[in-house]
């Protein structure tokens, strides 16, 4: 089971980003320098954990802890 | 309207069109691991940058310079459809485009009367967009299995509405000029 740790260092590595700049209020646009980084993440992420999902769960996602619920991570 | 102001602006509408399409293609690509569809989605932004410069070339032999645009319908795409969250996305998206393009070039060419040159360019473009139609088509198919048939059309039938939305909102000017070369 992914913990939340793991959840942030995962993001942080497809992001080349410091993991001390994502935590669950961080909002997903913040991580982000253009919309095309934020599919390249999220299909990424899907693939790294198995999980599939499409636009219409995304939606509603503007920080990280909503995506974590999409991952169902706690 | 004058008739070579028509074409001017119509070439390099479909001018601007293409560079929009080729970035467009190119940060999915990007997005993508390596493999085959990766390998596919990098020849086709290849081909849109290239249409891109037959369409200047065009322009130059007809000699005309091609206007600078502000806005093309892929610009407002995005905002319709919404970002594609999986592959099977991207690539719905990416088959709802195509058609698009494919049926802005196919009404193009029944205009009876217009420059050869234009034509030969058209055919040579519509020869490769044919391609791009038919790799998609078979990703999409293939994609079917893991996503369910349902899903994939109903993922396509979401972005032909998002599609007609950006369209309309953004061709006023294109159909117009159309028309007025279609009846000419």
């Amino acid at each position: 089971m992914v913990d939340e740790k793991q959840f942030f260092s995962d993001m942080a590595n497809i992001l080349a980003c410091p993991e001390d700049k994502i935590s669950a209020k961080t909002k997903m646009l913040d991580l982000v320098d253009n919309s095309f980084t934020l599919v390249e993440l999220i299909i990424e992420m899907q693939e790294l954990y198995g999980i599939s999902f499409g636009q219409i769960e995304l939606k509603s996602v503007e920080n990280v802890g909503q995506l974590q619920d999409l991952f169902n991570i706690d | 309207m004058n008739i070579n102001e028509n074409i001017r602006w119509l070439l390099s509408f479909y001018r601007t069109s293409e560079i929009s399409g080729a970035l467009f293609f190119g940060q999915l690509a990007r997005s993508m691991k390596p493999g085959i569809i990766q390998h596919n989605m990098t020849q086709q932004f290849a081909d849109e940058a290239q249409h891109s410069r037959y369409w200047t070339d065009c322009l130059n032999k007809l000699d005309m310079e091609p206007f600078k645009l502000a806005r093309s319908y892929q610009d407002y795409y995005l905002k319709a459809a919404g970002l594609p969250s999986n592959l099977m996305e991207v690539l719905a998206i990416t088959h709802v485009f195509e058609l698009r393009v494919f049926e802005q070039y196919s009404h193009h060419k029944k205009i009876i009367s217009q420059p050869k040159i234009v034509l030969q360019t058209l055919e040579t473009i519509i020869g490769e967009e044919v391609w791009h139609l038919k790799w998609v088509r078979k990703a999409l198919k293939n994609m079917e299995i893991e996503y369910g048939v349902n899903e994939v059309q109903s993922t396509i039938k979401r972005f032909m509405e998002a599609d007609k939305a950006a369209y309309l909102k953004v061709t006023d000017e294109y159909q117009d000029r159309i028309e007025t070369m279609m009846t000419a």
